[in-house]
């Protein structure tokens, strides 16, 4: 569970995966362990961004207040009573636009907008309801379900504000928010990701300073070199 | 009363065509902020589409039972498209119940802006608003045309010397005369001249180019008796009274004393001197006082439908209802939608029904006064009940005594005509197509708007003429006689052949084909008149 502000890992982990987090984010912002509701899937279960976590009604109390002391005070805490628990499966958001599953509860819908200063929008992703599931989102772009059509890339680019495009993880896997966490300067990939993988999604969400249209600029500078 | 609950209902009563924007809001006593209420109300209905589909799509009337459509749409408007948000207590429920779905109605404006937005272009519609240009009349009782130009020309204006072609609004700083009515000038769209010198001092009239046809069809000599029917407020009035050079007596009758009002003062800054005020009904009018007897000349302006009127808000109004009526056949049932509609479309026939029955009953009385010659009938209609269709019953029930002019009395370089199609059968006079487009070549009509219309809004004339005593009525249906007055005022339009193919043959052919006695229907239209029709004079 990654956002520009904080990182969430699971508790019971091994050392070596916390540390590839720890190399690339320690000293930038705090890398909490924690675990919802007693289980390590935190990040199927929770949701949030730069302002705010949402977590479910699930999580324990005890789970709740250490989240509140190992978060900087800027970011909103808040428990959901939500049928849909699995937060993160039914949200994916970045620091303006959430994407909700359709049948949400109007309160979340709400608590999503307070909580996350978002604009919500009620949508699915090639006619998948499990929004969080089927994408991931950072404030430069977006990796989308593979068989997202190119009208509903265009819609969905256009309520995010940001480019998409539409790819797989983990060779080929289409559950693109259980094999990637991104935000807007770092990615982490399932070990599985293709370098074709990697180098797609280091395009869209400008990581490296790859910007969609970078290599193109590049090879126009170097082709523009060697005539001249 | 809450500003919001108030707003609703006026919206409400916008929607049942109880009255217009201007009427419920700024001219409505129990408004007390006219302007915030104008502002409100015009800018809910402009942005309606938008709105209506946010309700749709968040089913918000659904999950909010209290909630009225048009009240939601008002606090839609403030809460989506106003920065300051709903000036309203938050203790009140219509209020909470909105605010309630807030995330969701401003998810969805966002994707309804999105979906108008493609649709038409620009995010906000009205975008894409039409505009024509600005027509401006010279008062010529007070200065020419050219001292105008000259006026403009001196304050930094670019005149054109012909109007842009093909036809559009003159570009931006720059004007030119109008080519059909030599006291007209074009200027672009949006010129704001109310605060221009000449207009301030009558010099300038703000006039459409379609209402002044009627008068300058009608153009009764100097010193002729005039009565305008349904005067208010003024514009063609004074019009008139400019083309008789303040001569002679033109009576303005209108049942509204508000509007007459406006008349008054506005004739009076336009310099008019022979125009008799009268708040009564045309319709009531006694033929038989001794002023009334000279009357000679008609111009009938009645209530239409407006149909033709390019006013932007009346437009948004209309939208407004229809979008009203089809929520709530929606809302009723899903099958009963057909019938509703059809009802819906009954009661518009229905109206424009009553109002040519109106229309007629008009010119049938303008046709009673005794010494009229010359009645101008016209509408800012576009349906063919109103126009044509009143022009037949009215030819089907005064042919003889009455004819229609000829096109070369009836601004003949002007190229829409009637729409032939619409002209009804009458027994014996009018049967075949060939006499339908003659009677239709009689008929002035303008397109409203642009860029297939004139650039003006929609606009209907006919004028009508008396045969006299001892005329030979002909078995036409166009009055072409030559009587002595018309005679001299359009023998050379006639003469130069401007009389274009429809008004069958020009004046020489007339009498050739009198010598040969042809038979037909259309012909002996009365060259044989000339002795009589004096009474014109």
């Amino acid at each position: 569970m990654l956002t520009n502000s904080y990182c969430l890992v699971a508790i019971g982990g091994s050392e070596n995966f916390y540390s590839v987090f720890e190399a690339e984010l320690k000293d930038v912002i705090p890398i909490v362990h924690t675990s919802i509701a007693g289980t390590r899937i935190i990040g199927r279960l929770c949701v949030g961004n730069r302002h705010g976590l949402l977590v479910p009604s699930t999580t324990t109390d005890q789970e709740l207040q250490h989240l509140r002391n190992s978060l900087p005070d800027s970011v909103a805490i808040q428990r959901v009573e939500e049928r849909l628990s699995a937060l993160g499966n039914v949200i994916a958001c970045n620091d303006y636009v959430a994407l909700v599953h359709p049948d949400i509860d109007r309160e979340t819908e709400e608590i999503i907008a307070d909580v996350l200063k978002v604009e919500v929008f009620r949508q699915t992703i090639a006619h998948n309801v499990l929004v969080g599931s089927y994408c991931a989102l950072s404030n430069q772009g977006g990796l989308v379900h593979p068989q997202t059509s190119i009208q509903d890339q265009d819609e969905l680019s256009t309520l995010l504000q940001v480019p998409l495009v539409a790819g797989t993880v983990n060779r080929g896997s289409d559950v693109i928010g259980a094999g990637l966490l991104v935000n807007d300067w770092c990615a982490f990939a399932g070990l599985d990701t293709t370098s074709t993988e990697l180098s797609v999604i280091e395009s869209i969400f400008r990581l490296q300073d790859n910007g969609p249209s970078a290599i193109v600029e590049d090879m126009r500078d170097s082709l523009v070199d060697s005539m001249v | 009363m809450n500003f919001y609950k108030q707003a609703a209902q006026i919206l409400d009563r916008l929607g049942k065509k109880e009255g217009s924007i201007k009427g419920l809001t700024l001219g409505n006593a129990e408004v007390t902020d006219k302007k915030r209420m104008y502002a409100v109300i015009c800018e809910t209905l402009k942005h309606n589409t938008t709105l209506s589909l946010v309700l749709q799509e968040s089913k918000l009337l659904t999950l909010e039972k209290k909630l009225t459509r048009s009240l939601a749409l008002l606090l839609l408007h403030d809460l989506l498209l106003q920065s300051r948000g709903i000036q309203a207590s938050d203790a009140w429920p219509m209020k909470q119940a909105v605010m309630r779905h807030k995330a969701r109605l401003k998810a969805e404006f966002v994707k309804a802006r999105i979906k108008v937005g493609a649709k038409k272009d620009g995010l906000v519609e009205g975008e894409d608003e039409l505009l024509l240009p600005r027509y401006v009349r010279v008062n010529l009782l007070m200065m020419t045309p050219q001292q105008v130009i000259d006026a403009f020309i001196a304050d930094g204006w670019t005149f054109l010397s012909a109007p842009p072609s093909p036809l559009a609004p003159p570009a931006p700083n720059t004007f030119h005369r109008d080519e059909h009515l030599d006291f007209m000038l074009v200027f672009p769209p949006k010129s704001d001249l109310h605060l221009h010198p000449l207009y301030a001092s009558g010099v300038l009239i703000l006039q459409d180019k379609a209402s002044c046809f009627p008068a300058a069809i009608l153009a009764p000599p100097k010193n002729a008796y005039v009565i305008d029917g349904c005067a208010a407020p003024g514009n063609k009035t004074s019009q008139l009274a400019m083309g008789m050079g303040n001569g002679g007596k033109i009576i303005a009758c209108d049942l509204d004393l508000r509007r007459l009002n406006i008349l008054k003062r506005l004739t009076t800054k336009a310099g008019c001197t022979n125009i008799t005020a009268l708040n009564t009904s045309f319709l009531t009018l006694d033929t038989s006082t001794p002023d009334h007897s000279k009357v000679s000349h008609i111009l009938l302006d009645p209530s239409c439908s407006g149909s033709g009127i390019i006013n932007r808000l009346d437009y948004l109004v209309d939208a407004y209802a229809e979008e009203q009526e089809q929520a709530t056949i929606l809302e009723t049932t899903t099958t009963g939608g057909a019938a509703e509609r059809a009802a819906a479309e009954e009661k518009k026939k229905e109206r424009l029904k009553s109002l040519g029955e109106f229309q007629i009953e008009c010119v049938t009385k303008a046709m009673t006064f005794p010494n009229v010659r010359k009645i101008s009938y016209s509408t800012c209609s576009i349906y063919a009940e109103e126009n044509e269709h009143v022009v037949t019953t009215l030819l089907k029930n005064h042919w003889p005594q009455w004819k229609l002019s000829p096109r070369s009395k009836v601004l003949p370089t002007w190229h829409r005509r009637g729409y032939p199609a619409d002209v009804g059968d009458i027994p014996g006079l009018v049967s075949t197509d060939e006499d339908r487009a003659k009677i239709a070549d009689c008929l002035v009509r303008a397109v409203p708007g642009g860029p297939d219309g004139d650039l003006m809004n929609g606009f209907f004339v006919a004028c009508f003429e008396r045969v006299g005593k001892n005329d030979n009525p002909g078995l036409s249906p166009l009055w072409k006689g030559p009587s002595i007055g018309a005679k001299r005022t359009h023998e050379g339009m006639e003469a130069d052949g401007a009389t274009p193919a429809a008004t069958t043959t020009p004046a020489k052919k007339k009498k050739n084909k009198k010598k040969k006695k042809k038979p037909s229907a259309l012909v002996g239209d009365g060259s044989e008149n000339e002795h009589g029709a004096s009474d014109e004079e």
